[in-house]
């Protein structure tokens, strides 16, 4: 049987997250012992989300930065705009 | 007290018992003819809300007609544990059933069957369904098949949670700042003293500034400068259900949220993680992360509403008997009834036996002298105004005609629990007999 063909032998519909469930735990012992490479974390970590190596270096994100500043202070301003009335009238005995 | 409100705030009030009776079955029959057609989940979850959301539509508007903020605050509760479901899922199936996170899922389009076919995978002869993914054979980190010890493909759900096609920037956006961000602010002004509600916002503003600082990666930072690569799948479908295979990657120059920005501040790989790579493999991946945001959100917001809603009443009782506590208030809604009437109709006749007091909550009705020798208009009122009570301080018959003018929705307060309410509020009765000695005096003078 092709790998395709065992692959589709399994799609089937309510059975797909026991049969995921059971790959994840075969996986994690049998990888761990056997070559010390986690398929565990395999499976947590999907491969597409896994950033390339270099792709973005520390001063990519640094010019980020001041956008990331504007975007505090814009949130902190508008929450505050309405956290300050909120907190007064908690504070008041104003029903 | 608060097993009462709770059972008021989801008792349907405006929508007809028979109605939600039709709409449930509409749901169950969508429910079961869509997995005997053998669509995917996400299709049949679909069709199963579909007959309840009209229903939820108009009922939560009553709702928010009758008890204003609490009412508000009870859709922003439902939305947060909503959403919380979402990521509940997601998570489950990423973590434990081998899901793979692509979001939104691969489409079986033209494009994606071909690959399948050119790659031997698929016949030629099966159409391409134009159906998401709902499984995927999880790529390596080449982009090709991953493979378990005994060599069989690790297949597994899209980890995108039920509704995978709205896992995308746009709609976290929407949900975590208009829904969660701006809700909570608003209705922290109306509810500043609730303490679950100021923790909720600690976590709504993180999550918030989150999505922003995503948001502008995805929608503002768009120069394609950065190697990276796309990945390429090919589509199987097996009836309506559509697996996705990777058949490796292809380098591209992307933007910077393809590489990086996707991750956001404080997740894996993240800005902090990119900073500080020592703590990178300490911080969560981002569908963690934002899983326990929400957590964090949900919990306080669901607690914060059950706690002020025990403070639910009726406005329009309110506005009828204003010199009633609040305490009474509470305690007198849960008696009320609505009902509605169409122009026209009688409400109550004159000379009949009589065992309700009503309140007007929308639309206007005449008052109507029917035994004088001409039929007369004694009175028009208006919502927030009240009928019927004074056959109860007179223990006799209906003293007029009520009719429906306009369309009409009334709260009726049988006389029993309205005997308690005035036994209660001795003030309130006193305007309520006030009231009932002017309009007699108008029927004696009609």
């Amino acid at each position: 049987m092709q790998g395709h063909e065992k692959a589709m032998s399994r799609f089937v519909f309510f059975d797909f997250q026991l049969s995921g469930f059971s790959h994840t735990l075969r996986g994690m012992i049998v990888e761990e012992t056997m070559h010390g490479e986690s398929l565990f974390f395999a499976a947590l970590i999907p491969a597409l989300d896994t950033p390339i190596e270099n792709a973005v270096t520390q001063a990519d994100w640094l010019a980020r930065l001041p956008v990331l500043a504007v975007i505090v202070i814009i949130t902190l301003a508008l929450t505050a705009a309405f956290a300050i009335p909120a907190l007064r009238k908690a504070r008041s005995n104003q029903p | 007290m608060t097993a009462q409100v709770m059972r008021n705030l989801a008792t349907f009030r405006r929508v007809p018992p028979r109605l939600v009776l039709g709409g449930a079955a509409a749901s169950a029959l969508l429910l079961v003819g869509m997995w005997a057609l053998g669509q995917p989940l996400y299709i049949i979850a679909l069709f199963a809300l579909l007959p309840w959301l009209p229903i939820i539509l108009f009922e939560s508007l009553w709702k928010v007609e009758h008890y204003n903020w609490i009412a508000i605050f009870a859709v922003l509760a439902f939305l947060q544990v909503a959403h919380l479901g979402e990521h509940v899922i997601q998570v489950t199936q990423i973590g434990l059933a081998s899901g793979t996170k692509v979001c939104p899922p691969p489409v079986d389009t033209p494009e994606n069957a071909a690959r399948a076919v050119a790659a031997g995978l698929r016949s030629p002869d099966v159409p391409a369904t134009n159906f998401s993914a709902s499984l995927v054979v999880m790529p390596s980190t080449d982009g090709i098949e991953l493979m378990d010890p005994f060599g069989n493909y690790i297949v597994g759900p899209v980890g995108c949670g039920v509704f995978g096609q709205l896992d995308i920037e746009i709609v976290h956006l929407i949900w975590g700042e208009i829904i969660g961000w701006l809700m909570t602010l608003l209705l922290l002004l109306k509810f500043p003293r609730s303490r679950w509600l100021w923790f909720a916002l600690i976590w709504v503003v993180i999550h918030a500034t989150e999505h922003l600082f995503i948001s502008y990666t995805y929608f503002i930072d768009r120069e394609a400068v950065f190697s990276g690569t796309q990945q390429i799948w090919a589509t199987l479908a097996e009836g309506n259900i559509v697996t996705a295979y990777p058949l490796g990657k292809e380098p591209a120059l992307v933007p910077f949220y393809d590489v990086a920005g996707k991750f956001g501040i404080a997740a894996r790989y993240g800005l902090l993680g990119s900073l500080f790579p020592q703590i990178n493999l300490y911080l969560p991946e981002r569908h963690y992360l934002h899983f326990f945001y929400n957590t964090l959100v949900t919990i306080p917001t669901v607690i914060g509403f059950v706690m002020v809603a025990r403070e639910m009443y009726d406005k329009y009782l309110a506005l009828a008997l204003p010199r009633l506590s609040k305490k009474q208030l509470i305690a007198a809604t849960p008696a009320l009834v609505p009902q509605t009437f169409r122009a026209g109709e009688t409400i109550i006749r004159q000379g009949d036996m009589a065992d309700t007091f009503y309140v007007l909550t929308r639309g206007i009705v005449e008052v109507i002298d029917e035994h004088a020798v001409t039929a007369r208009q004694l009175a028009r009122l208006e919502r927030g105004q009240f009928f019927g009570e004074m056959a109860f301080l007179q223990g006799g018959p209906r003293t007029a005609t009520v009719r429906a003018v306009t369309d009409v929705e009334v709260m009726k307060l049988d006389y029993a629990a309205f005997a308690d309410l005035m036994a209660e509020s001795e003030v309130s009765r006193r305007d309520i007999e006030a009231m009932a000695a002017r309009r007699a005096l108008a029927l004696a003078t009609s």
